[in-house]
């Protein structure tokens, strides 16, 4: 069926447009195709209906059964996850950490938030000026060095893991900041340089050729007329560094326990058969899931090129 | 950009042309600080980890010198086998499942009209959402007694399926999450290969009297191949390495039937404190992964001179 209906996809984009108007009038496969498409759309969303449904309903109404549809929403698991307002004694007492009963939230949003904006920088700093030099200079170990950073990108995290918990636990970089900073370099840097170098390839070379025949520096063309230029591919990159290192659990799991643990690792907590929580589950991936729908879909047209690193133009 | 200010007015300065050594410093400081970074964050932490596979270490007593023991091991331990053929099965599961439902779904959106933008934005949804968290959402919908999932089973008069702790179902249940978070992956890198197909080929088919199906079969296919290759190398990379979907969902059970080679690695590291005997069967899954990749390039490599 579905194969059908895109062997005609095919065959009316190469059809005469009259006639592709005029079959579109009423036709079965596109009829097809809108149905297929709609119920692909509903198991797309139904889970994200779900979790932000459930998010807004009282604590013991959340796993009712049978499930409620209609309900008076509340913000009360909100008001509790943000630490506005005491949770009441039920939850209290079968949640394990329960002490100050005061929710950590806030402040593992606010390790979220300085761990994703610093490895952006960190990240965009480093990986840009090399995918600069690396398009601009070094011709002849260029491609050397670009299937070196290729190369890093190959290595799976739980191969890496292993050495940087130790390393980082004798130089005293676990359960910091900085440390889980280092830590998302390991992939923040290599799509930089890689995303970066697409976008720096496709601004002429002879503009700053042209700047520094006006008599600027070497640096001044990079600043003056190359930066400028690049400034929507540096957003679009950003963004998605932003992404992947809000998005982390695996890193911030083992590299964080107190002072610097990101939101990730506290909803992978919740894991417990313990239904009473499931309130507070569902408003605090709520709160973690808007920011990343928000910048998803500002870098949608990108999406492609940027999770293949470049690999599909899209 | 990121240059400290001494530096950068160092290399600014010399407009007079009399001294002209920072002009060709400049592409090292550029390049410089980024390969430093990837030293300390890569090179420097592959090395002492293959250092570590030839230890035997559990972070309290200094490392002890093994030599080859750790692989040694590797080769008689069923688990860690059992580990990647798990991993195996589950990425080429989920893998195929995807490819044939994301070209599906891009065919059909290729041939949409009305709403195709809405429809697209909302089909990649889940590609953006935060893993660890859509892992639990399911757990929680798949959930035996209070799960959506299973109201609407029971609804239909079905009896409830425990997909979580079943053996029957629990891989099924990660497949389906899987599916469900990336597929949307294929549809866009094949809605991004179907937009810039050549026109010509087409029309001639069309002309010649070529059915729907043939000219799916003989032109949109091949031309359409490097793309399946770029999906199925960064597929298979993502698949292979996933952890959090697992750890939310199945927890590597039950017993170890989910327990994917990420997770067991983790597990020996942070549970038993094998740090050696985990660096050791991390590196086979390096070499490993650097062999799979170095034959899907090599495939496209060959593709791409054909054409």
């Amino acid at each position: 069926m579905v194969a059908i209906s895109g062997a005609e996809a095919v065959r009316e984009r190469s059809a005469p447009t009259v006639v592709a108007r005029r079959r579109r009038k009423f036709n079965l496969g596109n009829a097809v195709a809108y149905v297929i498409l709609t119920g692909w759309m509903l198991f797309t969303l139904f889970p994200v209906a779900w979790l932000l449904m459930s998010s807004v309903k009282e604590p013991q109404d959340v796993f009712a059964m049978p499930p409620q549809w209609v309900f008076t929403p509340t913000l009360h698991n909100y008001e509790v996850v943000l630490g506005l307002t005491i949770p009441t004694e039920l939850e209290t007492v079968t949640e394990t950490t329960a002490g100050t009963g005061m929710s950590p939230f806030p402040r593992f949003l606010a390790n979220t938030v300085l761990v994703a904006v610093g490895t952006t920088v960190l990240a965009l700093g480093l990986g840009s000026a090399a995918a600069y030099a690396l398009t601009r200079f070094y011709p002849r170990q260029r491609n050397g060095l670009l299937i070196g950073v290729m190369i890093t990108r190959l290595v799976p995290p739980v191969v890496l893991i292993i050495p940087i918990y130790v390393i980082w636990r004798n130089f005293d970089l676990l359960d910091t900041h900085f440390g889980l900073i280092l830590a998302y370099l390991t992939f923040a840097l290599p799509f930089v340089i890689w995303m970066m170098r697409g976008f720096l390839l496709d601004i002429p070379v002879e503009l700053e050729e042209a700047a520094m025949i006006d008599g600027a520096s070497r640096l001044q063309a990079l600043t003056r007329v190359v930066l400028p230029l690049a400034a929507p591919g540096l957003a679009a990159t950003a963004i998605f560094v932003i992404l992947l290192a809000w998005n982390d659990f695996f890193y911030a799991l083992i590299l964080t326990s107190g002072n610097a643990r990101t939101v990730t690792p506290y909803i992978g907590g919740f894991i417990t058969d313990k239904a009473i929580l499931w309130g507070r589950l569902y408003a605090s991936s709520a709160i973690i899931m808007l920011p990343v729908l928000i910048f998803g879909l500002a870098v949608q047209k990108q999406l492609a090129h940027g999770l293949t690193g470049g690999a599909v133009k899209g | 950009m990121e240059m400290p200010r001494p530096l950068a007015r160092a290399v600014a300065a010399p407009q007079s042309r009399g001294w002209s050594i920072p002009d060709s410093w400049l592409p090292h400081l550029l390049l410089g600080p980024a390969l430093l970074a990837l030293a300390a964050v890569f090179a420097y932490p592959l090395l002492y980890s293959f250092w570590l596979s030839l230890n035997v270490y559990n972070l309290t007593r200094p490392p002890r010198f093994a030599g080859l023991d750790n692989y040694i091991l590797i080769v008689q331990d069923p688990r860690v086998w059992e580990s990647f053929a798990v991993s195996v099965q589950f990425a080429a599961i989920s893998l195929a499942l995807q490819l044939g439902l994301g070209l599906g779904l891009a065919l059909l959106l290729a041939r949409v009209v009305l709403f195709r933008g809405v429809i697209r934005t909302i089909i990649i949804i889940p590609l953006m959402l935060t893993p660890v968290i859509l892992g639990l959402n399911w757990r929680l919908m798949l959930n035996l007694d209070w799960g959506i999932i299973n109201y609407f089973i029971r609804l239909f008069g079905f009896p409830a399926i425990n997909f979580v702790n079943d053996p029957n179902w629990a891989m099924a249940a990660l497949v389906l999450v899987d599916v469900w978070h990336t597929t949307s992956f294929t549809v866009l890198v094949l809605s991004a290969g179907l937009a810039s197909l050549p026109e010509e080929p087409f029309e001639a088919a069309s002309i010649d009297g070529a059915s729907g199906w043939q000219m799916l079969w003989y032109l949109t296919l091949p031309l359409l191949r490097p793309l399946f290759l770029v999906i199925v190398l960064f597929r298979s990379y993502e698949l292979i390495r996933v952890y959090d979907i697992v750890f939310a969902l199945t927890g590597g059970g039950p017993g170890r039937l989910t327990e994917t080679i990420s997770f067991h690695i983790f597990n020996r590291m942070f549970q038993g404190f094998q740090i050696g005997y985990a660096s050791a069967i991390s590196y086979v899954l390096f070499v490993l992964c650097l062999v799979w990749s170095i034959v899907i390039i090599k495939v496209v490599g060959t593709h791409g001179s054909q054409e």
